[in-house]
């Protein structure tokens, strides 16, 4: 069996590596763009503050694995023939596929403003780290407050540059967490120095020289040698534009990773998912469910037939003074929140219940047992609230759970 | 797979498995020198108190596909292909936190190692040991029988047998007095009569 797998990042490699591991007659071929190893892209923000080098920045070693997987590097896929089954690349390459997994990934949102100045940079690509890396001298500038814009404000810090922090909303994390959580972390970030602005959008850029200097909707001026923008991601489906596979935002699949071609899979970053606690296809482009979509996708690649249950929005983010895990929905109307906040240890445990179901959690500076809860979320089990509370508490570790049942 | 098998309801929270478990994974392996070292060892298995002053002792179980290691961003988690055990790399960990999320039993947790790194932290099932031919550290330290090492099929089968011994024991006192018991539950409560008459 011939499988063809287009894009060398988590979902790429993950079904690559179950692939092999599953079995060992099949032909692989991994077309990757990037011309160096594979590397974790969360990782970026790390090598920005220098905390890993460009070889530990690398997940996976290509010469380890066996012969029958073909890697395909700096080669980027431009048409998909669903007829011929076919994969064509720019180079002009055309490679023959029994399965294909789209890995595509996703690509950073570009506001028009970037194209104004070389100054302005995504940070998605080792590329980009390496180009901040050049340019960047005293002084620098985050656009977004999402994960990534946080991530790379502390990344800044440990090179030990801080940061002015630039977002729309009112308070940091505001896709993901609760207003409450968001003012807190918002605390926590003012006290490590960063600058903030809420509710702010860069109106107008200016550069002289080598110094950028971003006008704001609030008619300040910030001047900065590079500005890093962070405004979330969308799904890379332009290349599969004329191949008639169905595509909403990301490509839409079934639960077997399946697009509407059979035999043409997509997982990852590029693919909406079904979402367990909004109930609906979504895009949550995370690491570890790009994984896990690989895991599943390979599997099915293989006829194993393993349902692929289902992502939720889920991230952590770890520095020196917090560490925040969130988990699913803390944004619904309806639910009913259990929080507990200890301000000398600045701990909060937050969890949003709805019916009998945890429908999302963030536990700032208490990990402990974080995942004992995001578990819950994912497979939907039933809870009491009197369960809820002592947890939230404190007075019981959630572990008792699996005592229980 | 060889591994650690918890039988909780035996537990009763001594705690001595956690201090086995610091020492042996401490610089010097003793006793008596490891709490004076300067980065102390941590425990890497963890007693939980619940209800009723119950105690449940909770560990990494290794589990395949492990939900660490999908959610790890360095691949500092990995299995260890022979034994089967999930390890982490303390040097290629950075300490992002994304393990602690994904893991449903919160195992995790985050201390110094001694190469001076703050870096996930969980059970390694005594892989040193292992390799000496010693069982794990808690469960050679575990006086109750809460924890023990073995296969778990064996260990199923070893119950199943039990169980079956009991059984036949049961129905075979019930054909005596020829009243057929109505629902399995008075069958358990005959069992746990016999059982008690055995003890």
């Amino acid at each position: 069996m011939k499988i063809v797998i287009c894009g060398a990042s988590a979902a790429g490699l993950s079904c690559l590596s179950t692939l092999t591991k599953q079995k060992k007659d099949i032909e692989c071929v991994i077309i990757s763009e990037e011309k160096v190893y594979p590397y974790s892209r969360c990782l970026l923000t790390y090598h920005l503050g220098r905390e890993v080098t460009d070889k530990e920045i690398e997940i996976s070693n290509p010469d380890l694995f066996p012969d029958n997987v073909k890697w395909v590097f700096g080669e980027r896929v431009v048409k998909i023939d669903a007829n011929k089954k076919m994969v064509f690349t720019d180079k002009g390459n055309g490679f023959e596929y029994d399965k294909l997994l789209l890995a595509l990934g996703a690509e950073a949102i570009k506001p028009p403003y970037m194209l104004q100045s070389d100054r302005i940079f995504n940070l998605r690509y080792l590329k980009d780290s390496i180009g901040i890396d050049r340019k960047l001298k005293n002084s620098a500038v985050v656009i977004g407050g999402g994960f990534v814009g946080i991530k790379t404000a502390y990344g800044l810090i440990k090179r030990g540059i801080t940061p002015t922090l630039i977002m729309a909303s009112n308070y940091p994390l505001s896709t993901t967490v609760d207003e409450e959580t968001g003012l807190i972390v918002r605390d926590i970030l003012l006290n490590m120095g960063v600058q903030i602005y809420t509710d702010t959008d860069v109106k107008e850029i200016k550069q002289k020289n080598s110094t950028l200097y971003l006008l704001l909707s609030n008619e300040k001026v910030v001047d900065c040698d590079v500005a890093i923008v962070g405004k979330g991601v969308k799904p890379r489906v332009k290349e599969i534009d004329n191949t008639g596979i169905d595509v909403k935002t990301g490509i839409l699949v079934n639960e077997f990773m399946q697009t509407s071609i059979e035999d043409i899979y997509a997982a990852g970053d590029c693919c909406e998912t079904f979402d367990i606690v909004r109930e609906k296809r979504e895009i949550n482009a995370i690491w570890p469910n790009a994984v896990e979509q690989g895991y599943y996708a390979g599997m099915n690649m293989l006829d194993f037939r393993i349902p692929y249950p289902g992502s939720i929005a889920m991230n952590s983010i770890k520095t020196d003074s917090f560490h925040l895990i969130s988990a699913g929905n803390l944004k619904d109307r309806e639910a009913k929140f259990f929080t507990h906040y200890i301000k000398s240890k600045n701990q909060l445990r937050k969890i949003s219940v709805k019916g009998d179901r945890i429908i999302g959690c963030a536990f700032l500076n208490d990990a402990d047992c974080a995942g004992v809860i995001v578990e819950l979320i994912k497979h939907k089990k039933p809870v009491s609230s009197a369960f809820v509370d002592k947890v939230v508490k404190g007075d019981i570790s959630p572990v008792e759970y699996y005592r229980k049942f | 797979m060889k591994t650690v098998i918890i039988k909780p309801e035996r537990c009763v929270g001594c705690m001595q498995c956690r201090f086995e478990c610091a020492v042996s994974h401490s610089r010097s392996k003793n006793r008596y020198t490891a709490i004076s070292e300067n980065i102390l060892s941590k425990p890497r298995i963890h007693i939980v108190e619940i209800e009723n002053g119950e105690s449940f002792p909770n560990k990494c179980r290794h589990c395949n596909p492990a939900p660490c290691e999908i959610a790890c961003i360095t691949k500092a988690i990995y299995r260890e292909e022979k034994t089967e055990i999930m390890l982490i790399n303390p040097e290629r960990c950075i300490n992002c936190g994304m393990c602690a999320m994904a893991c449903p039993f919160g195992v995790i947790r985050y201390h110094k190692y001694p190469i001076n790194k703050v870096a996930a932290h969980k059970c390694d099932q005594c892989i040193l040991r292992l390799s000496e031919g010693k069982p794990p550290a808690c469960v050679s330290a575990c006086k109750v029988g809460a924890l023990s090492y073995g296969d778990i099929n064996e260990e199923m089968d070893k119950e199943t047998y039990e169980l079956g011994k009991v059984v036949y024991l049961g129905i075979r006192e019930k054909r005596i007095s020829k009243t057929p018991m109505e629902l399995i539950k008075d069958y358990k409560s005959k069992i746990e009569e016999i059982k008690s008459r055995r003890d």
